[in-house]
């Protein structure tokens, strides 16, 4: 077998039994892997209704036939589970080095099943797979937790992937972290990891494994490693990494700030320049495989926070705990960073649940009392940095943030719920949706609640000319960000490159949706080189139409119709207060017409959101279709 | 007096011979023309190398193949680790086979090669390398170690950052004052 290493491991926490299994043929081709094999699997294998964080939850890690080669980006890892956060499908991805190391030990994917009743941890050393103990570790830290598991394995190139004290207590948002600074961190994968006791999984692979046409591969990485760093994207990228956007967005008048009250006046928007930013970095640091290398570490020099010093800062986490809580230190925002890496929780959802407490706090409907006596000004960062150790700690009010954004509104009532924006229990991210339609489509039918990396298309954050949109999308109005035509096949197309993209286990920032000339076709071709089967482009859009619809099919077995397809809170009640796109807003007729046109591109039907057979059956899903049907789901 | 580069006073006409001894003593005929340099400096750890290696070598994707690997330093430096082709190598010391050594230098080419025949597979030169690039093959039992590829290393053409770079020797002092970030 070429580019898959061909083999599932399934680990049965329940009754401590590990069992190595044959990679189904028509699975790997139908779904190549990553996100693709995961969402099948977990269709297959998570019945509906079950709660996310009992026994019943399973638990899939997933790579691909090009995660782990020499191929730039391939080091990614992809996590699957019913989400504690929103209830439906629930993954996340992360880079560094664990997910090549999984491959290299022979596993495609690893399926975690059952619940162990004291903590474990899991170490796969390539065929020799074991549950160990893991109580000395329960309560640690995540780089903790890997400094001590390095010296107990004996070995310092093993790779780990762990959760901290907030996927132990069960926050909803909790994050699984590999290695000590990437995070698997949206939807809240850490608390599964949790609620099944098992605190690490530890990996070392010597086995490797080969690809068909290793000529071939070597030159279509070494095209894509040139189109890459060629890129207009690449210079800036390469030294400033995803902060740069924070002054990009607030030119373009996107940014938000104050729990998004106001979008487009941040008075202390310098303070989150590459500039003053970069002064705190002292170096770059790349995933497996990357030349990008948009992260770093950083070490903070003087001041309160002096001596800190740590990695992954990013755009979301920065935006979030920052602007958006009215942070003006930036500063303060790396020692945020550095504990939502170490405890293990996920800083871009942490940030958008304390914004909204901040505003709340503002607005009278929860007071000192609630908080437990901590101010929630805007600009405190003590108090929270302080909320957000109770949100780890799962302690007063820090309990009731830790279930998320709209579970807390809707318990906290009062009206909490205007405040904050969300769609499915995913939080909607840091740029303001009201100025992109076509994200906010993106958002609302995005299979595991309102997020970016589902598929937002980025041409509406630039100007592009009619008649290219024409061209490319069918329709001139597709790229104009304050249209709601034409929105069905742009968001389709996105939405199908970032699908592949996670199937395939690659980075986003290395394919055409962010400005490089990779697409679909490329790899295709990548993936013939890799695997020796045969993957054109139509096939390559068929897999990510089966992916998506799989995925569909879950949620709709979860009970989920069109109604909630939309984005809920203030995005759709309240118009942009100022700068360029003031008054801009999302009417509720034009997301049914974007909606209308997104569900006529994709197959779906209109009256309910769910897939037609005829759709389902065209992709080869004739059990799904069958299952749907007599839950009386579909006709 | 000690003079940059080649370290040794050419008035002092006993430096000279004692040089000559140098050579003469481990039967070489000279240095290396080019050789592999490793830049911590550069380097972001996304172990591109390590693939190109592998590939190269073993035809597949498996670190534990590559004949080169990055190490986490201490103070948080990521170093390439680079067979340096001694001139005097700790690990054709180590070896303890005294007839058809399977670790030895090439006088010609002053590559180190290490071969599979007569090789008792004591790990001595594994053990002995201080820069820890005589491997084990996890899948083999034998060792292995980096040849340079027949004098074109597909690690330095690989390395995105110029981390690895395959620079002529007679320049290597200069060269690594100039592009120091």
């Amino acid at each position: 077998m070429y580019g898959w290493a061909g083999s599932l491991l399934r680990v049965n926490l329940t009754d401590r039994s590990v069992r190595k299994e044959e990679y189904p043929y028509s699975l790997r081709r139908d779904f190549v892997g990553g996100r693709g094999v995961n969402s099948r699997l977990l269709y297959n294998e998570v019945k509906q209704g079950i709660d996310p964080l009992g026994p019943e939850n399973k638990l899939f890690f997933g790579t691909s036939p090009l995660t782990g080669t020499g191929l730039l980006t391939s080091g990614r890892i992809h996590v699957t589970a019913k989400s504690p956060l929103t209830g439906i499908l629930g993954d996340s991805n992360a880079g560094g080095h664990f997910g090549p190391e999984v491959k290299w030990a022979g596993y495609d994917h690893i399926i975690v099943e059952g619940a162990a009743e004291k903590p474990v941890y899991l170490w796969m050393d390539d065929d020799h797979v074991e549950i160990r103990d893991g109580g000395h570790l329960w309560g640690k830290g995540v780089s903790e937790t890997y400094a001590i598991l390095r010296d107990e394995l004996g070995d310092p190139r093993i790779r780990i992937a762990s959760i901290g004290p907030g996927g132990e207590n069960l926050v909803r948002f909790a994050s699984l972290m590999t290695d000590y600074g990437n995070a698997c961190g949206k939807t809240g994968m850490g608390a599964v990891m949790g609620a099944k006791k098992l605190k690490a999984l530890a990996v070392r692979g010597t086995r490797g494994f080969r690809v068909a046409d290793p000529e071939r591969f070597k030159a279509i990485a070494r095209d894509w490693f040139m189109r890459v760093t060629k890129s207009p994207t690449y210079e800036s990228f390469s030294k400033v990494g995803t902060l740069m956007y924070l002054t990009q967005y607030h030119s373009q008048g996107r940014s938000v700030a104050r729990n998004a009250q106001t979008t487009a006046e941040i008075e202390y928007i310098e303070n989150y320049s590459a500039k003053s930013m970069m002064k705190h970095m002292t170096r770059s640091v790349a995933c497996f495989g990357c030349p990008i290398h948009c992260k770093h570490e950083f070490k903070i020099s003087k001041g309160p926070y002096a001596g800190e010093e740590g990695h992954g800062t990013e755009f979301c986490i920065m935006s979030a705990h920052g602007p958006s809580c009215g942070n003006p230190d930036e500063a303060a925002l790396l020692k945020i960073n550095n504990i939502c890496n170490e405890y293990g929780i996920c800083g871009d959802t942490s940030g958008i649940v304390l914004a909204a407490a901040f505003e709340w706090y503002e607005r009278g409907i929860i007071t000192k009392e609630d908080t437990d006596g901590i101010p929630l000004i805007w600009g405190n960062a003590d108090a929270q940095i302080e909320m957000l150790m109770k949100i780890v700690r799962r302690e007063g009010f820090g309990d009731l943030l830790a279930e998320g954004s709209a579970i807390a509104a809707q318990k906290i009532g009062r009206g909490a719920e205007k405040y904050i924006c969300h769609a499915k229990g995913g939080d909607v991210d840091q740029v303001d949706i009201r100025t992109l339609k076509g994200c906010a489509l993106s958002d609302a039918v995005s299979s595991r609640g309102a997020d970016p990396q589902r598929g937002w298309p980025g041409v509406e954050f630039y100007p592009m000319k009619p008649e290219k949109a024409q061209r490319l999308f069918g329709h001139p109005e597709a790229a104009n960000p304050r249209s709601y035509e034409g929105k069905g096949r742009l968001v389709n197309y996105y939405a199908s490159l970032c699908t592949m993209c996670d199937a395939l286990g690659i980075c986003k920032f290395s394919s055409a949706w962010f400005g490089t000339s990779i697409g679909l076709k490329e790899m295709g071709e990548l993936l013939t080189a890799a695997t020796g089967l045969d993957f054109d482009e139509e096939g390559m859009k068929q897999i990510a139409a089966r992916i998506n619809n799989v995925e569909r099919a879950f949620l709709v077995r979860e009970g989920i119709t069109r109604k909630d397809d939309t984005i809920h809170g203030r995005a759709m009640e309240e118009p942009v207060p100022s700068g360029p796109y003031k008054g801009e807003r999302l009417e509720k007729e034009g997301m049914d017409r974007m909606l209308d046109d997104y569900y006529e591109v994709v197959g779906w039907d209109k009256a309910t959101g769910a897939p037609t057979r005829k759709t389902l059956e065209s992709l080869g899903l004739i059990d799904v279709a069958e299952e749907l049907a007599s839950m009386g789901k579909i006709s | 007096m000690r003079l940059p580069g080649n370290g040794v006073d050419p008035s002092r006409e006993g430096d000279r011979w004692r040089q000559i001894r140098f050579f003469k003593r481990r039967g070489i005929e000279r240095i290396m023309a080019r050789k592999l340099i490793g830049k911590p400096a550069l380097c972001v750890n996304c172990r591109t190398c390590e693939m190109a290696c592998s590939l190269e070598k073993s035809g597949m994707f498996n670190p534990a193949k590559a004949r080169i690997w990055i190490q986490k330093s201490k103070k948080g430096l990521y170093t390439p680790m680079i067979c340096r082709h001694c001139l005097e190598p700790p690990c054709e010391k180590a070896c303890p086979v005294e007839e058809g050594k399977p670790v030895w230098r090439d006088k010609k080419t002053g590559i180190v090669h290490v071969l599979t025949r007569n090789c008792i597979g004591c790990y001595e030169c594994v053990a002995a390398c201080p820069f820890g690039t005589v491997r084990i093959d996890p899948h083999t039992g034998g060792v292995f170690k980096c040849d340079l590829c027949q004098g074109d290393p597909v690690c330095a053409k690989w390395c995105p950052t110029g981390a690895i770079q395959y620079v002529d020797t007679k320049a290597l002092g200069t060269l690594a004052s100039i592009d120091k970030i």
